[in-house]
């Protein structure tokens, strides 16, 4: 920093004869991004240069009145860097030089485009420089009357692959006017009239700079680059971040190739695993899918596949996601501010995209880990038109269950498999459908006879139309399913086969209008149909006394209509308003058993049973959910922003184990479940570092929820006819702070953040069973209220990177003994309050290396090695603690689940 | 290279409890209507570790026909409250009630619940041990049912002492003396109930109440085991589930959450005091079975010992008197008729005593 301060008063511009600029500066041994800020800052010349490569440079030169050439000749000489002046642009590149005489013609088209021209690193560094060259772009009519504002709408692309970049910043600066690219990667912004730069950013890829004139209403794509070039240019200063500028709160975006970068367990990269190292994010236990989102439970997170609902996210008791790295695009965790077009559940969103194929060229990808094979097909069918996407995942071994303890799962075996399709065809400049299937599979058997199975399916068909410049519709229509099933067949008379099924049916319309520079408006309209058949038991085998069971289908009808603005009230204020109404019906053919009045709900006070006819109402709910989020710029770096949201959930899950299992039932509200509803006020401020990628955010959220379940105790649901009298409906309480900081780009970047959070419940039923701790507030499972998580990684050089994942947090509460006694021979357990104790707190490392194959681009197939180490410090961290009779004697237990260090060695590849 | 023998593991756990003087009342009460004796427990819970059971005594106990005559039953030892020839109306629900330190208490009023017999108890080999399984049917189509047991196997020590010495000289032992062949006695420990609520008839096929590993001491030698059954309630059959589940299958990865499990007594005096236990009635039926090591089939067949079992020699005669207190003589070494010295093991391979069992054989033995 002294030197820096010291060299600026020594340099001076000047122009030369010839009419070059001149330049004087004395540097000695100054790391060269300061020698850039410098020169920038003396001269109209502008540095273009990939700062982890470049970093470490140091330069020692001094001059007065000398040309540039002069200072840039001294940078380069003896290493193997090269520069290229282009007019005012300076072009720093390892090895190869940049050619600036243009190929003819180049100039002459309307939009970039990619050509099918043989591609080579010239064409890449050209496409980019002319996306940022001096060419003006006009958009709309050549018109005279510039005043006002203009529509302009268009899709950013990736240039190699075709598929749409979801989520890429479009915006322009001073004054600040932005918006993100939807699901289909398709944008639509106001800007005033006249000449301006557009400046585009998706993660992973180039940054666009583009003039353009804007005329009026009009079409401008974009097509980026990735970042996987030798060197690239990244413009520091100007890379801007959804957070700030976004107006919703609470929203999290993960790229997957941000994952892959994450040390993760048993080779996998794994998306809910890079969701729940998010602030405000936390799971139950080790080797959990199921995550809780601000001190929610885990059914009340809308888990979006391709806009299908996924009942249950995990693969192999949870050590695994079931979503497939290689096919996803991305996913986008809100957890405060949800839109009004998202409904359904209470804590969170997460919508994950998968690619739709690249669309220019085939291409194979797959890995090898040690748990599982993934293999993924991709290319177009009809090239720009039509693409498609194949994904398979499947085990092919047990080794995960080898790693576990040994003795208890000696007897057992687990697969699973997960099978990816999309489809994506553009009809013509206004209309395109995307097709997606997606299905998962498990089996297990757990040291016993029992056969456990289940797997999610679902599909999914959205048509977007584009009705003029400022109208667009999505239609869509999915169907998800959830089934599983046990079956046992160690004892012949006993044997039997158990099925659960979960459907569900939605059709939705979505329109979004631009009415004008300060508005835009949303709106729509869906439905879900429900059908569920919560158990289905009957005989397996001729010799079986087992009698079928078939509990009777519960059917629900979920409706919605919402309205929503965002409404720009002035360059530093943006407010965002909407409004949802959901009714729902729990629908007949159904016997309800009545209990008599003032009496608990128990089988001993059933007085009658009602029988509804099919397509009849037998209780219905409804109810309005605001969402209202402002935004305040108090700075172009920082801004503050408010939320306020209010969620309703008809559909629960019954479960009252420690972690989800595959084997938990879903339940729709009906006459004795009340739906929840919750209720949360949120308020955030976000700062991005001026000079530095660095951001910064804090948030403060406070929830309230209504008509939680819980359990009382000793409940159970397989096969209960009347799983209302084993459930409380208890009040739910929620508060925390999240804090975070990210480095989003250079050599070193990841993120860091701390949460304090409680997560409380409250039980006062009328009867003694429905009360809780005496109807005191009481944490619930997952109330964890420190949590620290750091994602770090770091670029040793373009082949070798580093990456480290720190994870600390409370321990979940937990039910312990308090005292002992003797009954039937043996001691037992005397327990707790409900949730009185805590098992010791969390902590992990996790440490990945990464090799790259070289970086030539015309060669055949890339590959990559992984070497990661789960858990580095083998410290053994409790799943669960348990006191339990042993041989007549009460004994205390620790379970941990990855107890050692657990290394994994992962090849990809990619042709 | 990734297949390292890596993983999760159990490990002994001591929470930081704040293990307090509750003095919860526990009642563990059952009505043999089979032999007509009623036999109450009564205790008082302890905090974590307290080895000492806390029997409460000086209550004052009754059990009571519904509507009808209430009978008292005197503490018959420590916290033991028992009755016998107590013949209650087989179609009348009866209870306990019953006051301790100035509380009163009572249970639920049950219906007394005749028992059917035991069809078979099996010994079956299995992949790593042997199981013992129960069946049996009942009237109707569903029947709850708890089973308890006591097993008592045979075992024989490593080496059999054939020495003892009397005076500082081995002397050959008489019958009396051996301590080769021992008998243990153990009750069950575990809850074992099983329902036909999901079977078309009231038949329980070889339920499993006992596993018994390969290498276990229990099957060196013989076998037995009695087990006895009741016949119970649904009520009862959802409190030994919850209590078994919550007490005693915890461990797994997707364990209930446990909470306490509170049964049919309760507080006159203070209603929401808490109180554990059960009370319940019904017949007793049983059935004893017998097997041998013999009997196994040759996979199972295992000593149980861990192969730290020696003999070694001491001669000359001169040091034999070292042996003595610090070893047992199994057997003499000979030169031709003269013994010129013994061969010896330690205590824990030659005296069966020491694993815990008794040299009384039980008078029904066989």
């Amino acid at each position: 920093m002294r030197s820096y301060l010291a060299l600026l008063s020594f340099v001076l511009m000047g122009v030369s004869a010839s009419g070059q600029q001149l330049v004087s500066g004395s540097f000695s041994a100054t790391p060269f991004p300061e020698f850039v800020n410098a020169m920038q800052a003396s001269s109209m010349y502008r540095f273009h240069y990939d700062p982890s490569v470049m970093d470490t440079v140091k330069v020692t030169v001094s001059g007065t009145h000398q040309l540039i050439k002069y200072f840039l000749d001294e940078v380069v000489t003896g290493t193997d860097f090269r520069y290229t002046i282009d007019s005012n642009k300076v072009y720093f590149t390892l090895n190869v030089k940049i050619m600036t005489e243009l190929a003819p013609g180049i100039f002459g088209e309307a939009t970039p485009k990619d050509d099918n021209r043989e591609r080579n690193l010239f064409d890449e560094e050209q496409t980019r420089r002319q996306q940022s060259d001096g060419r003006i772009y006009p958009i709309g009519k050549r018109t005279a009357n510039m005043e006002g504002n203009a529509a302009v709408s268009g899709y950013v692309k990736d240039i190699s692959s075709g598929e749409v970049l979801v989520g890429a910043s479009v915006y322009r600066e001073n004054p600040l006017i932005g918006v993100t690219a939807d699901q289909y990667g398709y944008f639509l912004i106001t800007l005033p009239r006249g000449r301006q730069t557009l400046i585009v950013q998706s993660l992973g890829m180039k940054t666009i700079h583009r003039q353009v004139l804007v005329y009026g209403d009009g079409r401008m794509d974009f097509e980026m680059e990735q970042e996987i070039t030798p060197l690239k240019a990244v413009v520091v200063e100007s890379e801007r971040d959804q957070r700030v500028s976004g107006l919703q709160m609470g929203s999290e975006r993960l790229d997957v190739r941000s994952v892959k970068q994450m040390p993760l367990a048993l080779g996998e990269a794994d998306i809910l695993k890079a969701v729940t190292t998010l602030p405000g994010v936390q799971t139950v236990g080790e080797g959990t899918v199921g995550f809780n989102v601000r001190g929610g439970s885990s059914n009340q997170n809308l888990i979006l596949y391709n806009d299908a609902t996924i009942y249950n996210p995990s693969h192999l008791f949870g050590f695994f996601s079931t979503f497939n790295a290689d096919v996803l695009k991305s996913a986008e965790l809100n957890k405060s501010s949800i839109t009004a077009d998202y409904g359904g559940r209470l804590s969170s969103v997460l919508d994950i995209t998968s690619r739709e194929g690249n669309q220019k060229k085939f291409s194979v990808s797959g890995g090898i880990s040690p748990v599982t094979g993934r293999l993924v097909v991709e290319g177009p069918i009809v090239k720009d038109k039509t693409s498609f996407l194949v994904g398979v995942r499947s085990t092919y071994s047990d080794w995960i269950l080898k790693q576990l303890d040994q003795k208890r799962f000696s007897n057992s075996t687990a697969g699973f498999y997960d099978v990816n399709l999309s489809l994506h065809h553009t009809i013509d400049e206004k209309n395109s459908l995307n097709l997606s299937a997606y299905m998962s599979h498990d089996n297990f058997r757990l040291n016993s006879d029992t056969l456990y199975n289940y797997g999610d399916q679902n599909a999914s068909l959205r048509w977007k139309h584009l009705f003029n410049n400022k109208l667009t519709g999505v239609l869509t229509g999915s169907v998800s399913k959830y089934a599983f099933s046990i079956n046992s067949n160690s004892n012949p008379v006993n044997a039997f086969n158990l099925d659960f099924t979960i459907q569900q049916v939605n059709t939705k319309a979505d329109f979004s209008y631009v009415l004008n520079a300060k508005h835009v408006l949303q709106g729509g309209i869906g439905s879900i149909y429900y059908k569920l058949r919560p158990g289905n038991y009957q005989p397996a085998g001729d010799q079986s006394l087992v009698v079928p069971d078939v509990m009777p289908d519960e059917q629900g009808r979920e409706s919605s209509i919402y309205v929503g603005d965002q409404f720009e009230i002035n360059p530093q204020l943006s407010l965002y308003a909407g409004l949802r109404y959901s009714f729902y019906q729990y629908l007949g053919p159904h016997d309800m058993y009545v209990y008599a009045q003032g009496a608990p709900k128990e089988t001993g006070n059933i007085v009658d049973t009602v029988h509804f006819n099919a397509g009849k109402s037998i209780a219905h709910y409804g109810g309005l959910e605001p969402r209202i989020s402002l935004r305040y710029f108090t700075s172009p770096q920082s801004s503050f922003k408010l939320g306020y949201t209010v969620t309703r959930q008809y559909i629960q899950m019954l479960s009252n184990t420690t972690a989800i299992t595959p084997v938990d039932l879903w339940k729709l509200t009906d006459t004795y479940f009340q739906p929840q509803v919750g209720t949360q006020y949120s308020l955030g401020y976000y700062h991005n570092s001026k000079r530095k990628p660095i951001e910064f955010s804090i948030e403060v959220y406070y929830k309230q929820m209504k008509n939680l379940i819980d359990y009382k105790n000793a409940a159970t649901f397989l096969l209960n006819r009347h799983v209302e009298t084993d459930i409380l409906h208890a009040n739910g309480m929620a508060y925390g702070i999240e804090l975070m900081i990210k480095k989003s780009v250079g050599r070193l970047n990841g993120w860091m953040n701390y949460t304090y959070s409680r997560s409380l419940l409250q039980s006062t039923g009328e009867y003694s069973d429905e009360i809780i701790n005496s109807g005191k507030w009481y944490p619930s499972m997952f109330d964890k209220p420190h949590a620290f998580n750091l994602l770090g990684n770091y670029k040793f050089n373009r082949r070798i990177s580093f990456s480290t994942n720190l994870t600390y947090s409370t321990g979940r509460p937990i039910t312990l003994p308090v005292g002992i006694y003797d009954l039937q021979g043996s001691q037992r357990p005397l327990y707790s309050e409900r949730n009185e104790y805590r098992i010791p707190d969390y902590f992990r490392i996790d440490i990945s290396f990464n090799f790259e194959g070289n970086h030539k681009i015309r060669k055949l197939a890339h590959g990559s090695w992984t070497l990661g180490v789960y858990n580095l410090t083998g410290r053994k961290n409790a799943y669960s603690v348990y006191y339990t009779a042993d041989g007549g004697t009460i004994k205390g237990y620790k379970l941990s689940v990855f107890a050692q260090p657990i290394p994994t060695l992962t090849y990809n590849f990619r042709f | 290279m990734w297949l390292l023998a890596v993983g999760g593991c159990v490990e002994p756990y001591q929470a930081n409890i704040n293990s307090s003087e509750l003095n919860t009342l526990v009642v563990d009460g059952f009505y043999n209507t089979t032999d007509g004796t009623v036999t109450v427990n009564l205790s008082r819970s302890r905090p974590i570790g307290d080895k000492t059971p806390r029997p409460e005594t000086g209550a004052t106990m009754f059990i009571e026909e519904e509507g009808g005559k209430s009978i008292k039953i005197f503490e018959a030892a420590a916290g033991v409250y028992s009755a016998v020839g107590i013949k209650l109306a087989p179609d009348k629900r009866c209870r306990i009630r019953m006051v301790a330190r100035s509380r009163e208490y009572y249970s639920d009023f049950v219906t007394i619940q005749p028992t059917p017999v035991i069809d078979t108890v099996m010994w079956k080999p299995l992949t790593d041990g042997v199981g013992v399984v129960v069946s049996t049917h009942g009237p109707g189509t569903t029947g709850y049912y708890r089973w308890t047991y006591e097993e008592t196997w045979r075992y024989r020590s490593y080496f059999q002492s054939y020495w003892i010495f009397k005076n500082h000289v081995p002397v050959y032992r008489t019958q009396d003396e051996q301590i080769w062949e021992c008998y243990t006695t153990l009750p069950s420990t575990k809850i074992a109930v099983a329902s036909t609520t999901q079977l078309a008839e009231n038949r329980i096929n070889e339920y499993e109440l006992v596993f018994i590993p390969k290498d276990s001491r229990k099957i060196s030698s013989r076998y037995s085991i009695l087990v006895r059954q009741m016949a119970i309630t649904p009520e009862a059959y959802e409190y030994w589930k919850q209590l078994q589940k919550t007490t005693e299958n915890l461990g797994g990865l997707f364990d209930p959450l446990p909470g306490q499990i509170t049964g049919n007594i309760h507080g006159k005096t203070n209603p929401g005091e808490v109180v554990v236990g059960y009370f319940s009635a019904s017949g007793v039926t049983q059935q004893r079975i017998f097997f041998d090591f013999n009997d196994l089939p040759q996979y199972l067949k295992s000593s149980g010992f861990d192969g730290n079992c020696q003999e070694s020699d001491m001669q000359p005669l001169t040091l034999v008197y070292t042996l003595e207190g610090a070893y047992n003589i199994t057997s003499a070494i000979y030169a031709g008729e003269t013994i010129v010295g013994y061969h010896y093991s330690t205590f824990g391979c030659t005296d069966c005593r020491l694993e815990g069992g008794t040299l009384t054989k039980p008078l029904w033995w066989k």
